[in-house]
């Protein structure tokens, strides 16, 4: 259960940090780094360099995605940016522009 | 796509509250502007201001500094620094420490809150007062 829900009429201008897992569903602009995971959910939209733990991202990202795990671009996503994590998976029907690093 | 469909199913979590609200959790450190149209439920740190259009919860743990908190109804259990600007009722909970000015169409301050600043309040003085 995520403790930090972002709700889809919220609107972040700014940095945010927590350690715990953040879901998504509005927008947020400029930074956001969580100890653990990451939900983008459909709908939502993130103008900010992402990094946490695993990530989960179905809406709309522009910016670098640091992750310590995995990043699973679902299906309707729209990425554009680098994505650097141990782990990534790209489903059919995922928008992706940018550069993947998997630290090999 | 079939395949698709299933990790779909399995990594979105819908949970049971509703899409408009947010919650910010008690881990959560923000610097920057918040705002948006639902309720929203503080339970961590804001540097900065809140705009939102329904109602607005702080938490016990919540600490807040702003120049500018608006909302609907407004709770407060937590710290506030900064002014509160709200359009319906503001309520202060017995553990609400709160430094800078109220203002809401009803003020309502437990015992155990603590408070320094002004209050401001919009009511309808009964008609008898009123005439003097």
């Amino acid at each position: 259960m995520a403790s930090t829900v972002i709700g889809a009429n919220i609107t972040i201008e700014g940095e945010v940090i927590a350690d715990e897992d953040v879901v998504v569903q509005g927008t947020v602009r400029g930074k956001l780094s969580a100890k653990d995971g990451v939900t983008v959910e459909s709908g939502a939209v993130v103008e900010a360099d992402v990094s946490g733990g695993p990530m989960t991202l179905a809406g709309q990202v522009t910016g670098n995605v640091t992750s310590t795990d995995r990043v699973e671009l679902q299906s309707g996503a729209r990425v554009v940016g680098n994505v650097k994590a141990a782990r990534i998976t790209i489903a059919d029907g995922a928008h992706f522009k940018g550069n993947v690093d998997m630290d090999v | 796509m079939a395949q698709a469909k299933t990790s779909a199913a399995r990594h979105v979590p819908r949970s049971s509250g509703s899409r408009d609200a947010g919650v910010l959790g008690t881990s959560v450190r923000i610097r920057g502007k918040i705002s948006g149209e639902g309720d929203l439920q503080i339970l961590g740190s804001v540097e900065g201001d809140v705009v939102v259009r329904g109602d607005l919860m702080i938490g016990e743990s919540a600490s807040i500094e702003s120049e500018n908190l608006e909302a609907q109804a407004v709770t407060i259990q937590g710290e506030v620094k900064g002014d509160v600007n709200a359009s319906g009722p503001v309520r202060l909970g017995r553990t609400a420490r709160v430094h800078g000015d109220l203002k809401g169409s009803e003020i309502s301050i437990e015992e155990g809150a603590q408070f320094a600043g002004r209050i401001e309040a919009d009511f309808e003085l009964p008609a008898s007062l009123g005439k003097r």
